[in-house]
């Protein structure tokens, strides 16, 4: 595995997800045992998928030189990821203040938003390393 | 403005989002599958250089290493 993309999963995912982690286990010692949703249910990884995209659009645009993919592949896939970012800033500003927003629903979509931004940044990563 | 708070947006933010990520991968995809299809054998002798399409015969191999070398084909 790249050198790049580790650094990247360790640094920019899976720290980021910490303060999730520590809340679930804060609760779990508490005795508290709630759903998933409790602890994303406000929009919480919505937020680490634009930097999750943030990141992988900062690694395209920093490139040095021409490389054997050309120029054509980082600009598509720059594309999507501001696609996906503006999508996912959007359902922040929308989901988390809807007083119609259940959290269970929130929790889905902000998970699948951010599964999508974690493929969309390991492609961004591996195409910067080739 | 009603539709931005609807639960549709959300149906649709979240296709949105998944098809980025269908799209980066597949935009991936094609340009590994464009460079294994423009790998071949380079060949380099005394500077000079020739790449030969993959799957070129031994026979193609040994004419374009006499030609390189300056010998007689």
């Amino acid at each position: 595995m790249p050198d790049r993309l580790v650094k990247w999963l360790v640094f920019s995912v899976a720290i980021a997800l910490v303060p999730i982690g520590v809340a679930a286990l804060v609760a779990f010692v508490q005795g508290r045992t709630g759903a998933y949703h409790d602890f994303i249910g406000n929009g919480e990884l919505l937020l680490l998928a634009v930097g999750i995209c943030a990141t992988a659009i900062g690694e395209l645009i920093g490139d040095d030189g021409p490389r054997e993919s050309g120029r054509a592949l980082p600009l598509a896939v720059g594309g999507f990821i501001a696609i996906l970012m503006t999508t996912a800033s959007l359902l922040f500003a929308t989901l988390t203040y809807s007083p119609e927003a259940e959290p269970a629903r929130v929790a889905g979509t902000s998970l699948v938003v951010y599964s999508s931004a974690l493929v969309a940044g390991t492609v961004a990563i591996l195409i910067r390393e080739a | 403005m009603d539709f931005l708070f609807s639960p549709d947006f959300a149906r649709v933010g979240t296709t949105v989002a998944v098809l980025c990520a269908a799209g980066c991968v597949a935009a991936a995809g094609v340009a590994i599958l464009r460079r294994k299809r423009s790998r071949g054998l380079e060949i380099r002798i005394d500077g000079r250089q020739v790449r030969l399409a993959e799957g070129a015969s031994d026979r193609d191999i040994l004419a374009t290493i006499r030609r390189l070398r300056g010998e007689r084909p």
